[in-house]
């Protein structure tokens, strides 16, 4: 009790989980290091960087399937490092699901609570809400072999769902899914954060699942975190090239350059195209860096004019990439490419000669050296 | 229409072809088992000793009546039903508790496995012979070693109330490697993660076991305990060397009382009958076994 009160002290009250310091290491290769995270009640906390980067490593910590080399983990302000998982009250859905391959659907939902020595009425009654609340009623007589992805999906949740942990850790739960079903299953993970208003951990490599369903992202890279902060802030204030390329797809143009400066005026100089900066955003980016810079513009923030106009560029069109809702335009010239997201109806044709201009708001200056962010043009003005 | 038929009779040319790829092996299954099988059914009805092959009459089921009343073959028979039971099932537990103590991550794992094999490469019949040897009441390194305990010594194999079961042990001792090799390999390929859910929803070590391992291992369980029954049934060697089936009739299993029937007493059709009738028990014991475990499993 005491021990609770500190933590409480120390995190505040509405902290679910708190990772503090966790590092993680098998063998020589460090899969977390030194990670620490705050998550609040209620949160949809999704976990996102490539394949390899430790999201995983990280979740199963929290569940306590892996032991930590240092650091520790609270869940509900209490310490739980040393914990075996089983006492943690944690839910867990797998990647490739666990169900249990010789029991039917009924007697999965229902192995939490059989095994916690349940009445037989009990069980039958809470199994029955569960199956409601993930619509699988209907299939409490078959196996795991007979199910459908989604079904099985949900019959994962379900097992979860049934003895009401204090936090759900789901780990690519939508990898081995097709398409279509993946973004059914998009929008049933929602509904169901919002019925039973769970705090959700969920880990995926998928910039599209992560931006859809978190109500904050953990960007992840080598075992460490990139930036933590609600898919908004990700999106338009990426802490640094990183995070920059690997969130919105395509990603974001990334044009190396130097500061420049052309009688009184500072311009971007990207070899052969220069950009106008104002003199504030000039002196600025002067004042913080003597290496080279990158400017990061979002394909979206790429403005295409078909005419000459004040403070465009001339650039070509090397490849077209019609998508159905989306066209992406290849521009080139001879030092860069930069691609540029059209309505789908433009009329547009390869080696056409256009003219560029990129959003003012939309423009990210990085250190070419370290990666990190000096600023976005939006929040500079 | 000429198409089609031209189809047809490619894909009739197909069928026929793949049928006489099956021809070698009928031919062999032909000679080597269903030949035999006849004409060993065939000697059952004629009176033949080994040592007249020519001179047979037909007696009809005179060797079966005379077979089934033979108060010795009941009790070889009952002897071999003691010793399968005991030898398997004392094999199976064993072999399941070893695997499941060698299931995890242990340095020198694959020695310890290539030790393990020892005792199932070894010769039948050395083993025999050790055991014998070991077991020697003034000689032997387990009545001395009790003897230095201050226990008692027992002539194991010469006593009729304990030789039957030691010559079990024995085999116990050369099979169980078997049962931990098989049913290892088989908690090996087992997936990982419905054990780490089991665990997470809060199962103990004891509740993992009941309702995950066990149920899971039950396909490779049921497939060692078949070829152990098999093998157990028809041990012959081992039992041969330390007892001849002695003393006394104590250890004369089924087996044993075959050869000695057809080999010793020359009464080639009574012996032929037993084996037919041995054979036959086996078959009746692994298709029960195989409809109620292996293939009960695909009905739940």
């Amino acid at each position: 009790m005491l021990k609770s009160l500190k933590t409480i002290e120390k995190f505040g009250l509405v902290m679910k989980a708190v990772i503090e310091n966790v590092t993680k290491k098998f063998g020589k290769v460090v899969a977390v290091n030194n990670v620490s995270l705050k998550i609040e009640s209620g949160e949809f906390v999704v976990l996102l960087g490539p394949s390899g980067c430790g999201k995983t490593t990280l979740l199963r910590m929290i569940a306590g399937l892996e032991k930590l080399d240092s650091g520790d983990i609270y869940l509900d302000n209490r310490k739980v490092t040393d914990l075996e998982p089983k006492d943690r009250n944690v839910g867990m859905v797998f990647q490739n699901l666990a169900l249990f391959p010789h029991m039917t659907v009924f007697d999965n939902i229902a192995f939490p609570l059989k095994i916690r020595g349940i009445a037989e009425g009990e069980i039958r009654k809470k199994v029955r809400e569960v199956a409601e609340i993930i619509k699988v009623q209907h299939l409490l007589d078959r196996g795991p072999k007979e199910l459908s992805g989604g079904e099985a999906q949900r019959v994962a949740l379900g097992r979860t769902l049934v003895r009401d942990p204090s936090i759900f850790l789901l780990d690519e739960p939508l990898a081995n899914v097709d398409a279509l079903l993946r973004i059914y299953m998009r929008r049933e993970f929602q509904r169901l954060h919002r019925t039973i208003k769970g705090t959700f951990i969920y880990v995926t490599h998928d910039q599209v699942e992560a931006m859809s369903l978190g109500s904050k992202i953990v960007v992840m890279r080598n075992g460490s975190v990139e930036q933590f902060g609600s898919p908004a802030e990700v999106f338009n204030h990426p802490a640094n090239m990183f995070v920059g390329g690997f969130i919105g797809s395509p990603p974001m143009n990334m044009l190396e350059g130097t500061l420049a400066q052309e009688g009184k005026n500072w311009v971007f100089d990207i070899g052969g195209f220069t950009y106008p900066l104002t003199k504030r955003l000039g002196e600025y980016l002067n004042e913080r860096t003597s290496y080279k810079i990158v400017m990061g513009i979002r394909p979206e923030d790429v403005i295409l004019f078909r005419k000459r106009n004040p403070d465009t560029v001339e650039i070509k069109v090397d490849t077209l990439e019609h998508l159905g809702s989306d066209l992406y335009a290849g521009l080139s010239t001879k030092d860069i490419t930069v691609i540029s997201r059209l309505k789908p109806y433009e009329k547009i044709t390869v080696g056409e000669k256009v003219w560029i201009q990129f959003r003012e708001g939309g423009i990210h200056f990085f250190d070419k050296k370290s990666g990190t962010r000096l600023l976005n043009v939006e929040e500079f003005d | 229409m000429l198409k089609n038929l031209i189809k047809n009779l490619v894909s009739r040319a197909k069928l026929r072809f793949e049928h006489y790829l099956l021809l070698p092996a009928i031919i062999v299954l032909l000679l080597l088992a269903i030949y035999p099988l006849i004409c060993a059914l065939n000697t059952t009805l004629y009176n033949v000793f080994l040592t007249k092959p020519i001179e047979r009459t037909f007696i009809g089921l005179q060797n079966y009546i005379y077979v089934v009343q033979d108060s010795r073959f009941v009790s070889g028979l009952s002897r071999s039903l003691y010793f399968v039971i005991l030898a398997v099932g004392g094999s199976f537990i064993l072999g399941l508790g070893i695997s499941l103590l060698l299931h995890r991550e242990i340095r020198g794992k694959s020695v310890i496995r290539t030790c393990l094999i020892i005792p199932m490469v070894m010769t039948p019949v050395i083993v025999g012979y050790t055991f014998m040897f070991m077991l020697d009441p003034s000689l032997g390194v387990v009545n001395l070693s009790l003897k230095f305990l201050g226990q008692p010594g027992h002539p194991f194999l010469g006593d009729p109330s304990t030789a039957l079961t030691t010559t079990a042990l024995v085999d116990i001792w050369q099979w169980t490697p078997f049962v931990v090799l098989v049913l290892l390999a088989a908690l090996e390929s087992l997936p990982q993660a419905p054990f780490e859910a089991a665990k997470i929803e809060g199962a103990s070590r004891w509740q993992v076991f009941r309702h995950l391992t066990l149920p899971l291992l039950k396909p490779a369980a049921a497939i060692v305990i078949l070829i152990r029954l098999m093998d157990a049934f028809r041990v012959f060697d081992t039992i041969y060397i330390m007892t001849q089936g002695g003393p006394g009739l104590a250890s004369e299993t089924l087996p044993i009382y075959i050869w000695r029937s057809g080999f010793s007493w020359f009464h080639t059709s009574r012996s032929t009958v037993m084996g037919l009738i041995m054979l036959f028990i086996i078959m009746v014991t692994c298709w029960i076994f195989f409809r109620k475990v292996v293939a009960g499993r695909e009905g739940t």
